[in-house]
């Protein structure tokens, strides 16, 4: 259910809600501001295997 | 993949669409008649006697000797590595079995029906905590309690829940995880759940009152006594659901202590194994990881279908048990394993996580993508037989199965 | 003999700030003379290879696999390191984010976890960052790269498909942005107000938001566009977009374009599009001269003036007395910056004023350093050959020590230059580190600017202090810096 409205002008509508996929200072420094992050636990996808990657974006489609 | 999705969510429909129900104990024959003399089935993926683990060894000698298929523990060694006995998965004839796992003619078997789908798992009885020979023990004391659960335990559970008509096991399971059991290390909850609503057929059909006594004894001091019946229960509920092409949902994972091995529905009964992985966890006093054997048994048949590691947040108790943390972190568990699953059972929801469903159906893909590998709550035995249990951990499913199950996987989409 | 020792440990994720502490940690070790520890991504390797701490065990790393690498004065010392790095990778100490386990390992569960996420803010590896933009896309999340190392086609791809689906992509190597107040990466705490910033740089958007705070006004948002978006092959899409939003925020009454000057076409595709906004618009097009502006835009060739001509007022109080150099120095000026945008920005001052600059990242009519012969020497210290396996000098003050220490060291060095950037994501003390460097020194001026303001977390007022105290002469902007050092050498700016 997409309540989204994409479009750039909806970035600027209200305060961002940030999913942070990297370094965990960016999300601390959001939550430090009193912004809504998500971290992501990131690591590479299949252990950054380049066959295995390729496996699952044509299985994903 | 369009095709991939309505797959798994067949598999998943089969799964939670099962009606798993104990409807009998039987001789192993009876159940299976595969189980011909020399034959033994055991945990995880197909094995020989060369590559066996030191407490399937052990088990093994000792199922011989009780069997009357050997003398004595000795004899039993030689005839096992001379090639006498067959040895076969458990999962190959229907069965399942914890640790060691071993499935042989004479024991009795627990009967689960799966009564939407018509089929039949089986599993032996748990023979109780301690010196038992799902982990590999075989001494006199160890065969003595199978002889017993053989000829007296078995047959009044199977009179008992024949005049049950059969114990429905969804709803005993919904309520253990409303009282903390999570179905693989913790049991204690539906095992009263299972004796309490037993109990009046075992007192009706029981011989005597002393026999009675025992049976309810022996139950009621074994915590894990519903481990085995969960089991059946798991094994029940995934056969149907194993071979759906286009499907990438696990239907079976199991190890026998050399080798962890899983099964996809969408490459039917192909098993991908990898080496099993030491379990991490806490010991029993006087012992540590030194003394610890690799991970065993068909018990994670139950992380398959949504419980044990996967219910952790049902069961803070157990994450202190295991090693794993502190309990009030027993539900970042059960949120992680949903991130490699197709959805939650609604008909088994956890308290804490306001009533989340467990997360079932496990896809391969998203295992690979994440690198999170399902999590699973073990026991340890000890490296040598007959020893018994040191401890209780976790253990991770090997990722390399489920890489190389994507591949085979994606093949049979034509997929390179 | 030094022996090289290479390890690798599989499928480990660890982000690169908490990597870099512990090889720094590691590489401080007596007797260990280089340390990494890195994902084993090929552009990584590379890195390892020219560091000269690559063996055969790095080499066969996966992408995702982590290589510990190192270079001892012999076999024990560095097998004690190994073991010692090894400790720290299974504690990497307390970070004041949340719990891992049960933390989404996936942007698809993190949007699950939060149904109402609009952005995604991604610092992975290069190599990694253009898989993870488009899950995010896909979604229907807008996407902000802090990552480098994308090549430019997937820029361009990447950028594309977000147009398609009227989503933004800010980045790559976008260090920062302003959004809905919210301070992305590094940023400045800033107050609301009504100009928007839309900026191909990141230190570039800290300067100009920094100066229109310090003025007592306010900024809407700061869009980050990428270092790359006005090159020809990306063709401002981002910036293109950027000037749509900011139009159609009705909170925004002036925008601020900042960016080195692009390629003729792209600046003709900007400005006709700026030619059609309601809104009046600033273009520092840093070093841009004779741009053919549309009647709603006016130039500004510094930061300084870019705030000024979007504000309708200086922003400069009072000049920082200009105080004579030393006679035993000489009256070459040494730049010394954090932010590359900073060092571009001073090159083209000294350019105006007639002077000869060399630096590492020379501006069009500036000599390579290889060249510099009498020149002014303005060197960016977050360029690539420094900050390859070491920390950004906004993060980690003392990369900057040893140029420091150095210019001290050159008699002919009359003048330092330096930048201080204060806000998120910065060190939480730059100016004490850089005072500590100073103190009680004499030999060249130093001056110095700090980019930051007063909400800042390490608040603008204090660090201003504590380097005035140590002898540095604070100036209010880094082109006010630049005219300083000009004067104090006897030249007009």
């Amino acid at each position: 259910m997409e309540k989204k409205d994409p479009n750039p002008s909806s970035l600027l509508a209200a305060a961002p809600r940030v999913v942070n996929i990297g370094l965990e200072l960016f999300a601390v420094n959001l939550v430090d501001h009193g912004t809504e992050v998500v971290h992501v636990q990131w690591s590479p996808p299949a252990r950054g295997n380049a066959h295995l990657i390729s496996l699952l974006d044509k299985l994903h489609g | 993949m369009k095709e991939i999705e309505e797959a798994n969510q067949e598999v998943l429909r089969r799964m939670l669409a099962g009606e798993p129900t104990l409807v009998d104990v039987v001789p192993g024959v009876q159940a299976i008649p595969d189980l011909a003399d020399h034959v033994i089935l055991h945990a995880g993926p197909p094995i020989g006697w060369d590559r066996m683990c030191g407490p399937l060894r052990g088990a093994i000698m000792g199922v011989a000797v009780f069997e009357g298929w050997a003398e004595d523990l000795d004899e039993a060694g030689e005839k096992a590595a001379a090639g006498s006995f067959m040895f076969h998965p458990n999962h190959h004839f229907g069965a399942v079995g914890p640790m060691t796992g071993l499935t042989t003619k004479s024991q009795p078997l627990l009967v689960v029906e799966n009564k939407a789908f018509g089929n039949r798992a089986y599993c032996a009885i748990n023979e109780g905590l301690g010196k038992v020979m799902r982990f590999g023990g075989n001494d006199a004391e160890v065969l003595d309690r199978l002889r017993w659960i053989k000829e007296v335990l078995g047959p009044a559970l199977g009179r008992a829940v024949r005049e049950a008509d059969g114990i429905p096991l969804k709803p005993l399971i919904a309520r253990g995880l409303t009282m903390g059991d999570e179905m693989h290390q913790r049991n204690v909850a539906c095992s009263t759940l299972l004796l309490r609503q037993l109990a009046p057929e075992l007192a009706r059909t029981a011989k005597s009152t002393d026999e009675l006594a025992a049976c309810l004894g022996f139950i009621g001091r074994n915590d894990q006594f519903f481990l085995n019946v969960a089991m059946a229960m798991g094994k029940a509920l995934t056969d149907p659901a194993r071979s759906i092409d286009g499907s990438s949902v696990v239907t079976a994972m199991s190890r026998n202590g050399t080798e962890f091995g899983i099964r996809v529905s969408g490459t039917g009964d192909r098993w991908f194994t990898a080496p099993v992985e030491m379990p991490v966890g806490l010991y029993f006093p006087g012992f540590s990881e030194r003394d610890a054997n690799p991970d065993i048994g068909d018990s994670a048949i139950v992380e398959t279908i949504g419980l044990g590691a996967f219910a952790m947040a049902a069961a803070p108790a157990v994450v202190g048990y295991v090693g794993a943390g502190r309990a009030s972190e027993a539900a970042a568990f059960t949120r992680s394993m949903a991130e490699i699953v197709v959805g939650p059972n609604p008909a088994w929801t956890i308290p804490a996580m306001d009533f989340a469903g467990v997360p079932t159906g496990i896809d391969i893909r998203l295992v690979v993508e994440t690198g999170l590998a399902p999590t699973i709550n073990t026991g340890i035995a000890h490296r040598e037989p007959g020893v018994g249990q040191v401890g209780a951990g976790v253990v991770k499913a090997p990722l390399n199965c489920f890489e190389q199950a994507l591949v085979a996987f994606a093949a049979t989409m034509d997929i390179k | 003999m030094s022996v090289i020792l290479n390890e690798i440990r599989r499928a480990t994720y660890l982000d690169s700030i908490v990597l870099m502490r512990i090889s720094r940690q590691i590489a401080s070790l007596p007797g260990v003379e280089e340390a990494g520890l890195i994902l084993g991504t090929p552009a990584n390797k590379d890195l390892l290879r020219e560091a000269g701490i690559l063996g055969p065990g790095g080499d066969a790393a996966e992408a995702g696999d982590l290589i510990l690498a190192l270079r001892a004065r012999d076999e024990a010392t560095g097998e004690a390191a190994v073991a010692e790095a090894k400790r720290l990778l299974d504690h990497p100490g307390a970070s004041g984010a949340p719990a891992s386990i049960g933390s989404p390992r996936t942007i698809r569960a993190a949007v699950k976890a939060m149904p109402a996420a609009n952005l995604a803010l991604i610092s992975v590896p290069g190599h990694f960052a253009v898989a993870e933009a488009r899950k995010a896309l896909g979604l229907g999340l807008h996407v902000m790269i802090f990552s480098d190392n994308v090549p430019i086609e997937e820029e361009v791809a990447l950028k594309r498909e977000a147009r398609d689906r009227g989503l933004l992509v800010m980045g790559p190597d976008c260090g920062t942005a302003i959004v809905g107040g919210a301070p992305l990466a590094f940023a400045n705490v800033v107050p609301r107000g009504d100009i928007g910033i839309i900026g191909a740089s990141g230190t570039g958007i800290q300067e100009v938001s920094c100066l229109i705070a310090r003025a007592g006004r306010g900024i809407s948002h700061a869009i980050g566009t990428g270092a790359r978006d006005l090159n020809a092959d990306v063709g401002a899409i981002t910036t293109l977009m950027a000037i749509d939003a900011l139009d159609a925020n009705t909170v925004t009454r002036h925008v601020v374009l900042i960016s080195k000057p692009p390629a003729t076409s792209v600046a003709k595709l900007v400005l006709d599009r700026v030619a059609r906004s309601p809104k009046p618009f600033t273009i520092c097009f840093l070093g841009a001269e004779d741009l053919p502006l549309p009647a709603n835009a006016r130039a500004a060739s510094t930061l300084k003036a870019a705030a000024e001509t979007c504000l309708g007022q200086s922003v400069t109080t009072g000049q920082a007395k200009p105080q004579p150099l030393r006679p035993d120095r000489g009256k070459l000026v040494r730049g010394l910056f954090a932010g590359g945008t900073f060092c571009a920005e001073a090159q083209i001052v000294f350019q105006r004023a007639r002077l000869a600059v060399a630096s590492n990242a020379a501006v069009p009519g500036a000599s390579p350093l290889a060249d510099a012969k009498g020149a002014h020497v303005m060197i960016d210290l977050g360029a690539d050959e420094f900050t390859r396996g070491r920390p950004h000098p906004m993060i980690e003050p003392t990369v900057r020590d040893g140029p420091l220490n150095a210019a001290f060291a050159d008699p002919a060095v009359g003048v330092i230059l330096l930048d201080v950037v204060l806000g998120y994501g910065a060190h939480p003390d730059p100016a004490r580190h850089v005072a500590g460097v100073l103190a009680g020194r004499g030999g060249p001026l130093v001056v110095a600017t700090v980019t930051g303001t007063d909400s800042d977390p390490q608040r603008r007022t204090a660090q201003v202090r504590t380097l005035v105290e140590a002898g540095a002469i604070v100036a209010e902007s880094n082109a006010d810096a630049a005219a300083i050092a000009i004067g104090a050498i006897g030249e007009t700016a």
